[in-house]
């Protein structure tokens, strides 16, 4: 009894010793530079599935986790259509991908998705990531969130994650652009200098179920 | 006598037009040292910092959860909100949104465009999604951090063991 409370007492001690707790509410483990994931395959705007041997020229991926409702997004909106024409031709398409749950955002539903591309002519795939398993396993937790991937043997590497620039607001007066360093490191076959950095974002509403 | 009668008129029309305006509003508008800095202070009482923008849903929903939260422990928490919005949108919607709700409490608007340069320093393991809550002990450490949203009884139930 009297080791049970010893026992105890130790492991309060160590719990109280760790500096600052974080508490989640869901645990989601974001995938980091260097780290392999899986491919997606979604259904898109257009009524198919999309998956990564859909883009046979492609050595990569700019996938970026958006939606309809957040400012943020909105905010990069054309940003996200300039770095598609900018990359695409150079075997790096933009992959947009929507991971929040419909019933709890009705402006992100699959229609309302369909209305936006068409309104603002997304030249890229906009996928729905129905119940966001996808999103979950890579461990997106907020729009805009990128993953900048190349493709190998095994799958997608990650390459770069994070954010599209240093300045949401104002798109003239971003200095550091991190996703195009770092598509631009990759497409010379350099390693990126900055392979992570951090943005706030809204909070992806992923499906309660 | 007439000109106490004015002023006491002057008052009651005054009150009548702008009620809120006698909720005085406390908004400093910082950049992240600053900010850092007032939160490193130690003082007699716990911070409950949120983080939040007019923008986000789920922050202005449980905003009331975290004033009633202080209303109730006031003696023993400093609640400080930190806005996350653009510091060009302060004066068309920080400004507005805080006077419609009525909000007196502490509210730092945050002067920085970069949230790379920052966001590791309340918590490295913030991915950077807002409603967030950094909970600062009164010697001024960084004790907590919730990504998530709370209930007023979230917030008493996660929270008292704090207030001991």
């Amino acid at each position: 009894m009297k080791h049970i409370i010893t026992l105890t007492l130790f492991f309060l001690a160590v719990i109280q010793l760790s500096a600052q707790n974080t508490v989640k509410s869901d645990t989601l483990i974001e995938a980091q530079p260097g780290e392999l994931i899986e491919g997606f395959y979604l259904l898109n705007i257009d009524g198919m599935y999309f998956a990564p041997q859909d883009f046979p020229d492609a050595k990569g991926f700019i996938i970026i986790f958006t939606c309809n409702h957040c400012p943020y997004s909105q905010a990069y909106e054309s940003r996200i259509i300039e770095l598609d024409k900018k990359y695409s031709p150079k075997g790096f398409p933009v992959i947009a991908i929507n991971p929040n749950d419909p019933k709890l955002v009705p402006d992100d539903s699959y229609e309302k998705m369909k209305e936006r591309a068409d309104e603002n002519g997304y030249p890229f795939p906009y996928l729905l990531d129905t119940d966001g398993k996808y999103a979950k396993s890579l461990g997106a937790a907020k729009t805009p969130h990128v993953f900048v991937t190349t493709i190998n043997e095994r799958g997608l590497k990650v390459e770069y994650v994070g954010a599209i620039d240093d300045n949401s607001e104002n798109a003239l007066a971003a200095k550091k652009k991190y996703v195009e360093s770092a598509v631009d490191a990759l497409i010379a076959n350099k390693p990126v200098i900055l392979p992570k950095t951090k943005a706030i974002g809204c909070s992806i509403k992923y499906s309660k179920k | 006598m007439s000109n106490k009668l004015f002023l006491l008129l002057v008052s009651v029309l005054l009150y009548v037009h702008f009620p809120f305006n006698l909720k005085a509003q406390d908004v400093k508008i910082l950049k992240f040292d600053a900010l850092k800095s007032t939160l490193e202070t130690s003082g007699s009482r716990l911070k409950v910092v949120n983080f939040w923008a007019t923008w986000c849903r789920p922050c202005v929903e449980e905003m009331p959860a975290f004033l009633k939260f202080h209303e109730i422990y006031k003696d023993k928490v400093d609640l400080i909100l930190v806005a996350l919005d653009y510091p060009s949108t302060i004066e068309k919607k920080v400004f507005p949104f805080l006077k419609s709700k009525g909000i007196s409490q502490k509210v730092i608007v945050l002067d920085e465009t970069d949230p790379n340069d920052w966001i590791d320093k309340i918590s490295p393991n913030w991915s950077g999604a807002i409603p967030a809550t950094l909970i600062v002990d009164k010697s001024g450490r960084f004790i907590q951090f919730y990504e998530n949203s709370f209930t007023l009884e979230e917030l008493e139930k996660t929270l008292t063991p704090f207030l001991k």
